[in-house]
């Protein structure tokens, strides 16, 4: 069990996808965590770094985004998809058979590589990454 | 002004091999493995990070999808590579939309630091976003400000004015015709207006770089001499190993002297590639 480091999206990291928090750094902004940098500016920004998890009524989501970023450093909670599973999750509603240890979001690996987020329920996997870029990682494989 | 006018004539007639920039941000280490699986490729040989491919779909990969490269002209990796920005530093992008340099930088920095990526366009500003999330350039943060009025209150230690310019080497734009003097003139003016405030922006002993993929003296060559006479900047010499010219000393009736040597003109026949023009100072 790795030490807390008192912040609740790097917790939450730590404990569902085994990633070491010492490796993170998440700023919280208007209530999501984004991943950013450390450095201080007073500038305008539309935008500073990378949303990494949406905080929600039902708890912490981890956005694709960031999922393929951490990449390696995930070490649990990671589901294997075929290009068949691939093609599948990619269609509405789409699922995908699978055994894992508790319900939550976990990291689909496609090809030695993370993808992006799904979602573990009752044996089954759906896709969280947006279905327009669903579409097109289908498309270019 | 061209060096080599067979080689640019027959090389304009052509299209240029597709260039693809690494993103070691996200780059597993097969990504070679993983390219040729898709596209033959070689690799650049001044920037072990570029490959040129064959391919008239560079995008369609998942490895794009993922952003672990970025589609770029070899010749536009130029700027950042002479711009050097190291891991921690503050960098500010000017006119960064859609990314590609500022992406570019957050790379060579390891995510380590921060790089201001602004444009003055809003709509620019989507693909500029779409394009730092799928590399997970996570140092970059992006502004909207005109760029003569970004406020002055904190330094940089490097700043890239990739100006907005004719674009006469950008072939699918205006297949090299060349630039309506009038136009060309106004946007030398912006280009003066954008380096003078990139120079209260630098910090001292700060580097700044310019760039602009055109071939006219009067967006480049002319820009730099204005420069020089009008601020305390000083022209550093650019070494590269990516074939080029030095500047132009003079054209039509100016001249802008000897100094220009210190900047590189690229064009399409060096890299078979696109134009870029850049030039280095040193506050």
């Amino acid at each position: 069990m790795l030490p807390s480091s008192g912040n609740k999206g790097e917790e939450y990291l730590e404990n569902r996808f085994g990633v070491d928090s010492s490796e993170l750094s998440l700023k919280q902004v208007n209530g999501d965590f984004w991943i950013t940098s450390s450095e201080q500016s007073n500038l305008d920004f539309e935008t500073e770094g990378i949303r990494a998890i949406r905080v929600m009524d039902i708890g912490l989501k981890p956005t694709t985004y960031l999922l393929q970023l951490l990449d390696e450093k995930i070490c649990k909670n990671v589901a294997e998809v075929e290009r068949e599973e691939l093609e599948a999750l990619a269609k509405e509603d789409g699922l995908i058979e699978r055994k894992m240890s508790e319900k939550g979001y976990v990291a689909l690996k496609f090809r030695g590589r993370v993808i992006g987020c799904g979602f573990y329920m009752d044996e089954l996997i759906s896709s969280r990454i947006p279905e327009g870029r669903m579409q097109e990682l289908v498309d270019s494989i | 002004m061209i060096d080599d006018w067979e080689s640019f004539e027959k090389q304009s007639e052509n299209y240029p091999l597709q260039g693809l920039r690494r993103n070691c941000l996200k780059a597993q280490n097969d990504f070679e493995d993983e390219l040729s699986e898709k596209f033959d490729f070689e690799e650049s040989s001044w920037n072990s990070n570029v490959y040129r491919v064959s391919s008239e779909v560079p995008g369609k990969s998942m490895l794009h999808w993922r952003g672990e490269y970025y589609v770029q002209e070899e010749s536009a990796s130029l700027p950042v590579t002479i711009m050097d920005p190291r891991p921690g530093e503050r960098v500010l992008d000017m006119c960064a939309a859609p990314g590609g340099k500022a992406t570019q930088m957050a790379a060579r920095m390891g995510n380590e630091g921060l790089v201001v990526a602004n444009d003055e366009s809003s709509q620019r500003m989507k693909s500029l976003h779409a394009n730092v999330y799928r590399t997970g350039s996570s140092i970059v943060s992006a502004s909207n400000y005109d760029g003569r009025n970004i406020p002055e209150d904190e330094k940089f230690d490097r700043v890239l004015v990739d100006a907005p310019c004719s674009g006469e080497g950008d072939r699918y734009y205006r297949n090299f015709e060349p630039a309506n003097k009038e136009e060309s003139v106004g946007l030398s003016r912006l280009q003066q207006d954008l380096m003078e405030k990139a120079e209260k922006l630098v910090k001292d002993d700060g580097v700044i770089v310019y760039s602009t993929c055109t071939i006219t003296p009067v967006e480049n060559e002319n820009v730099v001499s204005k420069v020089l006479e009008e601020t305390d900047l000083e022209l550093e010499k650019i070494e590269t190993g990516a074939e080029h010219v030095r500047g132009v000393k003079e054209f039509e009736d100016n001249t802008y002297g000897g100094e220009m040597s210190k900047t590189v003109r690229v064009y399409p026949h060096h890299l078979d590639s696109g134009v870029i023009y850049v030039a280095k100072f040193r506050k």
